[in-house]
């Protein structure tokens, strides 16, 4: 089984290949839905809605929930994270952050956040939110994951981590990232950056004494663990503030869709 | 008592009075004055003139044609621009006649004059075009188009070639219902349009691609057909027509584009795809900023080749077409304030909030520059326009933009869409009708603050008027939006929604004729019978005993994918309730037998549903311990397990993650009761099988931690935090920066 030829210590290609054939396998099956449906000897609506159909990876999809804790110095506070909608065409997902304690105005505190998913449409340079590259590397190299991956963003040259110590052997994959060509689809671990937008319910409540959502997080979401692991970056903020959270298992689905 | 000159000239005209002489001279006389002039037509329509000119263009007399094409050219100069003065005509019965003058034998500048008179009738929608495809008149009609024909005499080129653009146009305008389409392609006039649109006279290929862009709207199979032909010299047509795009003439450019446009929504023209990317798209955002009636079609014909598409939505969002389209509309708003001449423009302003919405359909970057582009209240405010189209067209709009957890916190409150959309709920025009329950499907969404109002307000009584609205598309909207009104609902609202909607009506859509109603109906189901047992329980009570499951095990045996993975869904929902709910699944073998074809499906979320049905039924409870093992044992003797073993190499990912769950269920069920259904295996044994079927999963290099992370769930624990990070655990943030390849090592340095 190909699982078997991997590496042990790689964190980012556990299945891509089985994923990449099942998204083929998937598009074909699609393909013939789409086949299908036009047989019908009937005229087309040209304005019927196209439908979004909402996507679902993993622990990621419409009304999933990640519980975990933001720690920050000596301080720790709940945090809860509501995804609301995921569309991994479009690099995007958003959703609500709910956190608990951090000022007494408000006990507890929720923003609405987007996520730019890095793959084929945002990269792992920020460019923006005060963020140069220095700062970007700073963060995204504290992911474990993205050890395999770092040489080749920062530095353009590919490397191939071997710690030695017996533990690990040689990644027989060539972690060589191209911005062309890399895709979150493909990957087991995911990599994002979470911007909070504004407060809910009241998204028009400008400043809060004691909290700022100015800044933004750099994510590392595993497939395989479920478990999403951040850090907040504000340039006048505490460095390396760390969210820490694993999603609240599910066995009841629902289902929404935009029309 | 003195008649007037005009009063004198209608007399004339009666059949009775005079030589065909003097009626020619008051007939001459009637066109010079009527031409351009509203009034007089009116006054000559008062005066009773249609019915003696159609008692003239129905004489048998063939001889005297002169009389006949001044009565039919008067006609069209009625006709002409105004279409009360059209259902003047039409009432009083002059289309049959001016048909009967297309008969070949008769004088060809009597053909073309009728033809004249009959476009311009037909440029009102409102007329019926049943008699053009009554008797012959179809066949007579296409034959025209044939220019060719040796049948006509010669020095009559000019005019037979008029006639054939005048008849490409009557065929355009005739063309709007499938059985129209098809009838027109059956009379044989695909090739001769062909023929026209190769024949180098501009008017004449611009009125072949109206006619062929009519043929192939929305009409797959024509499109089909179409783009298969070949040109006289072999050329397929669309290569043919991308050169017509880029014509000095604006009114061609749309012409060709038009056609193309309607091509590829067909789906028939793949390989020109970046053609019409890279030439078809900038050229109608150019005419974003031309005038007259190449700017007022442009963005329809924009809208309509965008609407399906993310990369040429996100293409022409690059070129810039948000802006122009929002400052026709805006600047559209300040005219009529200013000047008060609502309804000019009404179409302009219809198709660029046609395009508007287009865009913004699939792209969240696309909708946040409609935002930036700070039209929303004007779309808001075209939301009540007195023009149906306009209403429908902005209430597209707000649905396009209502695809936004954002916008329906933020900019859609703010712009006050609540009310108008309220409105439009109770419109008479169906196409407003339809886009209003479309964007209130997205407008009851859970994340938008407009959902509490919009319930206060009382929506729930209006869905089952709108369901039985006898309309498919709004019976569908309806139930979308029910389904998403109670999407992680509360019980009371669940309740309360179920109360007014009734069970009965739920009933009647999932047994809808529409497949696209009954799976939004099992969606619905699926939202009601969600996370609490209570919730489940009010379903079973609602839709009355057994009729639940009798439903779903009908819905399995479907062949439709999309049914059938939400009624799984329904099972899996139903499986998290009572002991008697699961009862009630197990007891009936045609689902557990479907369940277990559903789990060799080709496509891997209905394997992966079919799976979590499994993993439900068998979830490990200690109250009711005695019976997961005989839940265990029926699945097990039905071949489950096996399945399951096999899907282990599931190439999906996620099937093969709800696989190891499922498996593990079997196995403890095995540790705590031994496996004794006669398959001989004793435990011993069964130790080592479970190591070749690779129950210790070969995807974590410590199988230990794997058990940690997952927290299987053993026989001493609650089923409420089974698993890790359950809604009530507290969570161990050591497990989680240490636990699995994924997060494990990172710590800070």
């Amino acid at each position: 089984m190909e699982l078997d030829a991997h590496s042990p210590t790689c964190a980012l290609h556990l299945s891509s290949m089985a994923i990449r054939k099942q998204q083929a396998k998937q598009r074909q099956f699609e393909l013939l839905q789409r086949h299908q449906q036009k047989q019908q000897r009937r005229k087309l609506d040209p304005y019927e809605a196209v439908r979004v159909h909402p996507s679902k990876t993993f622990h990621l999809y419409t009304g999933s929930r990640f519980q975990g804790k933001q720690r920050s110095g000596s301080h720790s506070y709940d945090v809860v994270v509501d995804i609301k909608h995921v569309d991994l065409n479009d690099s995007f997902l958003c959703g609500y952050l709910h956190i608990k304690g951090l000022t007494e105005e408000y006990p507890e505190l929720t923003t609405y956040f987007e996520a730019e998913i890095i793959g084929p449409k945002h990269s792992f340079f920020t460019r923006k939110w005060d963020a140069d590259e220095l700062v970007d590397e700073e963060h995204w190299t504290l992911f474990r994951p993205f050890e395999c991956l770092s040489s080749s963003v920062f530095c353009g040259r590919d490397k191939h981590v071997d710690k030695g110590e017996g533990r690990a052997s040689k990644c027989i994959y060539r972690h060589h990232y191209d911005s062309q060509t890399y895709d979150h689809r493909s990957e087991d671990v995911v990599f994002m950056r979470w911007k909070e937008h504004f407060l809910v319910p009241d998204h028009q409540v400008q400043g809060i004494t004691g909290a700022s959502f100015a800044g933004f997080y750099y994510i590392c979401y595993s497939k395989v663990t479920g478990h999403i692991i951040g850090f907040y970056y504000h340039h006048s903020s505490e460095k390396f503030q760390q969210l820490l959270l694993a999603p609240v298992q599910e066995r009841s689905f629902g289902s929404v869709e935009y029309r | 008592m003195t008649l007037t000159p005009h009063e004198v000239a209608v007399s004339q005209l009666a059949t009775d009075q005079a030589v065909s002489l003097d009626r020619i001279k008051s007939l001459r006389f009637i066109k010079n004055n009527i031409i351009g002039n509203k009034t007089k037509k009116d006054l000559y329509i008062q005066l009773g003139i249609v019915s003696r000119l159609q008692d003239i263009i129905s004489t048998k007399d063939d001889k005297d044609s002169q009389l006949k094409i001044q009565a039919v050219i008067v006609l069209g100069s009625f006709a002409f621009g105004n279409e009360s003065n059209i259902l003047a005509l039409t009432n009083s019965g002059v289309v049959e006649p001016l048909l009967n003058c297309l008969n070949p034998s008769a004088d060809p500048k009597l053909i073309e004059a009728a033809a004249r008179t009959l476009n311009a009738i037909y440029a009102s929608p409102k007329v019926s075009r049943q008699q053009l495809f009554m008797a012959n008149h179809l066949h007579i009609l296409v034959q025209l188009l044939d220019t060719f024909s040796s049948k006509h005499r010669p020095g009559q080129d000019i005019v037979q070639v008029h006639t054939a653009e005048l008849v490409a146009s009557i065929l355009a305008r005739c063309c709007e219902t499938l059985e129209q389409q098809m009838q027109i392609a059956d009379s044989g006039a695909i090739p001769l349009l062909m023929r026209l649109l190769a024949s180098g006279i501009s008017k004449s290929q611009e009125a072949a691609l109206g006619a062929l862009a009519a043929l192939v709207k929305d009409n797959p199979e024509l499109a089909q057909v179409i783009a298969q032909m070949r040109l006289e010299k072999g050329e397929r047509p669309a290569p043919f027509i991308l050169r017509l795009v880029r014509d000095k003439s604006p009114t061609m450019r749309l012409a060709a584009a038009t056609c193309l446009t309607y091509l590829n929504r067909a789906g028939v023209i793949p390989e020109h795809n970046s053609d019409i990317m890279l030439t078809v798209l900038p050229i109608l955002v150019k005419m974003l900023q031309l005038t007259g009636a190449v700017q007022e079609a442009a963005p329809q014909v924009l809208a309509h080749l965008i609407w399906e598409s993310e990369n040429m939505q996100k293409a022409v969002c690059d070129m810039e077409a948000i802006p122009k389209l929002a400052s026709i509309i805006s600047q559209m708003d300040e005219e009529d304030n200013v000047y008060g001449i609502v309804g000019q423009k009404d179409k302009l302003k219809e198709n660029s909030l046609l395009a508007l919405a287009a865009i913004s359909q699939l792209k969240e970057d696309c909708r946040k520059q409609v935002i930036e582009a700070k039209v929303l209240s004007h779309i808001v405010s075209a939301m009540s326009h007195p023009s149906v189209g306009v209403r429908a067209a902005a209430c597209q709009c707000t649905r396009s933009l209502s695809r936004s957890v954002k916008n329906l916190r933020t900019s859609l409150v703010d712009a006050g869409i609540e009310n108008p959309l309220f409105q439009l709920l109770s419109d008479e025009d169906l196409g407003v009708l339809r886009s209003a329950t479309a964007t209130l499907c997205n407008i009851v969404l859970d994340v938008s603050p407009m959902k509490k109002t919009i319930m206060e307000r009382g929506i729930v009584s209006k869905f089952v008027r709108m369901i039985s609205y006898g309309d498919n598309v709004v019976r569908l909207n309806t139930v979308w939006a029910i389904k998403n009104l109670v999407f992680e609902a509360e019980s009371d609202v669940k309740e309360t929604v179920m109360r007014q909607f009734g069970y009965n009506n739920l009933v009647l859509l999932l047994n809808d004729s529409e497949p696209a109603v009954q799976e939004q109906a099992l969606n619905l189901v699926r939202n009601l019978a969600h996370k609490r047992e209570h919730d489940i329980e009010q379903v079973f009570r609602g839709l009355g005993n057994g009729q639940l499951l009798s439903i779903i095990e009908g819905k399995l045996s479907w062949d439709d994918p999309r049914l059938l993975e939400h009624a799984l869904y329904v099972l899996v929902n139903i499986a998290t309730g009572s002991e008697y709910h699961k009862q009630s699944i197990l007891k009936r073998q045609g689902i557990l037998r479907s369940v277990l074809r559903s789990m060799s499906h080709e496509s891997a979320a209905i394997r992966v549903a079919s799976i979590w049905v499994i993993i439900n039924l068998t979830w490990p409870d200690d109250k009711v311990s005695h019976s997961v093992h005989e839940c265990v044992t029926l699945l097990r003797s039905m071949g489950v397990e096996d399945r399951l073993l096999a899907l282990n190499a599931d190439h999906d990912l996620d099937v093969r993650d709800r696989v190891k769950t499922a498996l593990q269920h079997f196995l403890m069920d095995q540790q705590q009761y031994g496996h004794n259904n006669g398959n001989g295996a004793s435990s011993d044994q069964t130790g080592s099988g479970i190591g070749r079927h690779g129950y210790s999963s070969s995807r974590y290099h410590d199988p230990r931690q794997q058990q940690q992370q997952e927290n299987i769930p053993s026989s001493s624990s609650s089923s409420g935090d089974a698993f890790g990070g359950g809604a009530g655990s507290t969570m161990d943030t050591t497990h989680i920066v240490t636990g699995g390849p994924g997060a494990g090592g990172h710590d800070r340095r």
